[in-house]
């Protein structure tokens, strides 16, 4: 009976796919042993701080960091982050790049996260736009001609400060954090790829 | 061998059943964001941030009222680059393009900007002006655009000729053009040129379009931007004001502009549209890092050179596994 | 608060030329830096817990 219920067939196809022990392990494949495997929960949480601080200065408003010392504090926070959090990301990348961590039916994972990664880029740039300061005024004039180059200056203006502001703290955060949130899913549901060359003759024997 | 790589493939994707290590995935993602808040917070208080000052057309006229004024002779005259630019602004140009596509002009006119209007007429329309700008005012508002043209060109051809020394251009056939440049010039250098351009006689402005496109045709912004390192044909993309770290993830994009034929000067038909060039490049590059994964050759690289025998070094060992020969 | 180096942060940079290469000292410092974290990360023993190891 219950099979005719759309939420019963999600509910089913959830536990299938991703039933809680792969959404939060307690065990990892033994090879799992490097300190490159850490870089993406780093970027994770360098992009918690970047979304914390972001809303600090979102509270604030855009001009509250140039006359108030505590929201330049706040500024520095959110780009000291924004700083790691590309730091560890390209490390991240890196990583998964000598891992060919495609392997193995985790094209997806792969594809998430690199769409992650020019994502990031496009999230950045409109907030270099948006501090209302010498900076932003220089990157405005600069960035027009390459957008309006190809077609996408006539709908994406850079020089338009209201429309990037609110592109850059109502929209390209939740598109980031969509396109971040199913690279984890993918993740955890698929597992971290095993070594090259490593097959089934291989995986049980305890040498120690 | 085919027959190996799929047997290979399958295995990758079964959930592994050999060896086991602990792990705290919670734990892990909580000292995580504790580290990385600590790095962040010493970080900010050892260096702040970069917020260097904006520029004003109050600071430009000051600093340099000759090149303001010959801007503003431009503007009215027609020969500005934004008003030559073409689209999103205006159709005075065809924009940039890559052999037979203008994707510039195809988009359109989405953000009307008439420079003579808006960035000289308009805002000294907004101000109560002394008698001779009023009436230089009253003068080209009645003039034939014809006309107009002659007058502002005669002036901008008699600055160009003086080296833009304005002090030095002799009388001429130039209408109402000096006293309105005059009258421009002042009201920037008393800041009020400032305000007229943001509000452009409203009351709520969020758009900055016009303030930048008029900066972007004189020289000051230029000149800062130079003078901070930040020109796109000296790396300028990844730079930050200050000493500030830049936008090093920007390299590649920034690259392209400091190689032929992309650095040539604008009267190449590559160089001319590096822009354009460029963005295509580097859209083809994004899609190839997307799908790296199924580009045979690049997606062979981390099998051939063997930089995962260091990261696995540990199972490798354990499971007698040698380097491979191919 | 604006940083306790932040005078020395806001002097000119000094940028490095190769020809056309040209970087500032403060990005090469963030780039040499990556490429060194990636190293040690490669190359740094990880602690090894075993599931079922005693601690």
């Amino acid at each position: 009976m219950s099979k005719k219920l759309w939420t019963a067939k999600v509910r089913e196809a959830w536990q299938r796919n991703l039933p809680i022990e792969k959404l939060l392990p307690d065990t990892q494949p033994a090879y799992v042993a490097s300190w490159i495997y850490v870089f993406g929960v780093l970027t994770l949480a360098a992009f918690s701080i970047i979304l914390i601080s972001g809303l600090a200065l979102a509270f604030a408003g855009p001009a509250w960091y140039h006359t108030s010392s505590f929201g330049h504090w706040v500024n520095s926070l959110h780009f000291w982050s924004v700083q790691l959090f590309f730091v560890f990301m390209v490390i991240h990348l890196w990583g998964k790049f000598w891992m060919a961590a495609w392997r193995g039916k985790r094209l997806m994972t792969w594809i998430t996260g690199s769409i992650a990664f020019v994502a990031s880029i496009a999230t950045a740039f409109t907030g270099y736009l948006i501090q209302t300061n010498f900076d932003s005024q220089w990157i405005a004039f600069e960035a027009k001609d390459g957008f309006n180059s190809v077609g996408i200056g006539a709908f994406f203006n850079v020089t338009n400060l209201g429309q990037m502001l609110l592109l850059h703290v109502a929209f390209l955060p939740l598109i980031l954090g969509a396109i971040t949130f199913v690279h984890v899913i993918m993740v955890r549901k698929r597992g971290v790829v095993p070594p090259i060359d490593a097959d089934e003759n291989n995986t049980k024997v305890d040498s120690k | 061998m085919r027959k190996k790589l799929n047997s290979k493939e399958v295995f990758d994707t079964k959930p592994w059943s050999g060896k086991l290590r602990e792990y705290d995935i919670i734990k892990e993602g909580v000292i995580a964001v504790v580290v990385v808040s600590l790095l962040v917070v010493s970080l900010s208080f050892l260096f702040g941030s970069p917020d260097e000052k904006t520029l004003t057309f109050r600071g430009w006229a000051q600093s340099n009222s000759d090149n303001f004024y010959a801007t503003t002779v431009q503007e009215l005259a027609g020969t500005s680059t934004s008003t030559t630019y073409g689209r999103p602004y205006n159709s005075n140009g065809d924009g940039l393009n890559v052999g037979p596509l203008f994707l510039q002009k195809w988009a359109g006119v989405t953000h009307r900007v008439t420079p003579a209007k808006d960035f000289v007429i308009k805002p000294l329309t907004l101000e109560v002006q002394p008698v001779e700008v009023a009436a230089a005012l009253a003068t080209w508002k009645s003039a034939t655009s014809a006309q107009k043209t002659k007058w502002a060109s005669n002036l901008d051809n008699a600055i160009t000729k003086k080296d833009g020394k304005v002090m030095a251009v002799p009388a001429g056939d130039f209408g109402p053009v000096p006293a309105l440049a005059k009258g421009l010039t002042e009201m920037a250098k008393s800041g009020a040129l400032d305000a007229a351009l943001l509000s452009q006689g409203g009351f709520f402005q969020t758009d900055s379009t016009k303030q930048i496109l008029f900066f972007g045709d004189g020289a000051y912004l230029d000149d800062a931007g130079t003078a901070a390192n930040l020109q796109g044909g000296t790396w300028g993309m990844m730079n930050e004001t200050g000493r500030y770290p830049g936008q090093a993830w920007l390299w590649l994009y920034s690259f392209w502009y400091q190689i032929p034929p992309f650095n040539n000067s604008d009267s190449h038909p590559i160089g001319a549209n590096a822009d354009a060039y460029i963005m295509f490049i580097m859209g083809a590059l994004s899609l190839g890092l997307v799908l790296m994964p199924l580009i045979p050759g690049i997606r062979a690289i981390p099998v051939r050179i063997p930089i995962h025998r260091a990261i696995w070094r540990n199972y490798y060992a354990n499971e007698g596994i040698k380097p491979r020969k191919d | 608060m604006s940083g306790w180096f932040s005078h020395f942060m806001n002097l000119h940079a000094v940028y490095l030329k190769w020809g056309w290469i040209q970087v500032s000292v403060t990005n090469l410092i963030v780039i040499l830096l990556m490429f060194t974290i990636f190293g040690l990360a490669l190359f740094l023993p990880f602690p090894d817990r075993r599931k079922g190891d005693k601690k």
